[in-house]
């Protein structure tokens, strides 16, 4: 059997945009050799106590993987820890990125079914020459991790593209 | 024993193909273009990470397992040899929910995929979920290990797509 439902939306509908400031975004490679060997370097005999507000990790055919972990300053040390690097106040590790950073996030209606939508808010920030770090967009959610001081700018633009509550 | 996390659901997507695209030094936003002309031909990514740094920008992406042949072309076609595409065949994602933040959570789920030799090739959270890409077919093994770590309410079976939405010009 088939159902067909047609469903017409010249701007794609949002749920609202919102900003997240005052966080930290942690780069960190994570050695898997092959794939999952890596997640090995999760190494914590307690659970770690701390939270985190975004994560991504970006893993490659031939093993490289990337971890990035946003999440505010406070819980830096614990995630540093979870993955086997030195606390934050003893970082000098050159492989480990850190910056101070901002969140704009938005969820919309099946996002995760619809095609455009990335294309639509990258294309956005980019035509208004907005800062993008990092994006993940996964079920119905985009995470844009933009730099410090940037999130306002960024929502503003992406205001354009998406029709807001 | 550490405690059980608790866990409300689980659910598994249909049967997808992942692409990792690479570019060296690309011109800022130039991932833009590869996106465009993929929602030109309609494609639902059900899975996207991009990062950019100062000498590379990196995209992965989950796209239905029958177009990894066009996202390949597609690529190639939208910045002419800019990229590096590699792709792997026949990938799923495995979403729990809720994390509630924690970072036991991730720690935890990523060091049970390791010790079980379960392949991740992506991971990425929203407000209430973490989603993993793994193997399609280590799916329902994937999650009967995570119900080490993860308390899950009584006889839940994860859930899974019983219709697939297909886009249509009219």
């Amino acid at each position: 059997m088939e159902t067909i439902a047609v469903y017409f939306e010249p701007v794609a509908k949002s749920y609202g945009l919102h900003t997240v400031t005052g966080v930290v975004m942690v780069r960190t490679p994570l050695g898997f050799e092959p794939l999952p060997q890596s997640a090995r370097q999760v190494s914590s005999p307690a659970p770690p106590a701390g939270k985190f507000s975004f994560v991504m990790l970006q893993c490659e055919p031939d093993g490289t993987a990337t971890l990035y972990a946003v999440a505010p300053p406070e819980d830096i040390p614990a995630i540093l820890e979870a993955f086997g690097r030195p606390s934050a106040g003893d970082a000098m590790d050159a492989e480990i990125g850190m910056q101070p950073v901002e969140m704009v996030l938005f969820q919309g209606p099946h996002f995760y079914e619809r095609y455009g939508i990335a294309a639509t808010a990258l294309e956005k920030l980019r035509e208004k020459k907005a800062g993008l770090l990092i994006a993940g967009f996964s079920g119905n959610m985009a995470y844009l991790v933009v730099p410090d001081g940037t999130a306002e700018s960024a929502k503003a633009a992406l205001a354009e593209c998406f029709r807001l509550p | 024993m550490a405690d059980l996390i608790p866990l409300g659901g689980m659910k598994f997507s249909e049967e997808l193909a992942l692409a990792v695209l690479s570019a060296d030094v690309p011109p800022i936003g130039a991932e833009v273009n590869v996106l465009k002309a993929l929602a030109g031909r309609q494609m639902n990514l059900f899975y996207l990470s991009v990062s950019r740094s100062v000498d590379r920008t990196r995209v992965c992406l989950c796209v239905a397992a029958d177009q990894i042949k066009l996202v390949e072309w597609l690529a190639a076609e939208a910045a002419g040899g800019l990229w590096t595409c590699r792709s792997v065949n026949s990938v799923g994602l495995l979403t729990f929910f809720p994390h509630e933040r924690r970072l036991e959570a991730l720690t935890r789920s990523l060091k049970l995929f390791a010790e079980s030799r379960l392949p991740v090739f992506g991971v990425a959270s929203t407000l209430s979920a973490l989603t993993f890409v793994t193997a399609f077919e280590e799916l329902g093994r994937a999650s009967q290990r995570l119900r080490e770590v993860f308390g899950l309410p009584d006889h839940h079976a994860p859930f899974a797509p019983e219709f697939r939405v297909k886009p249509v010009t009219r």
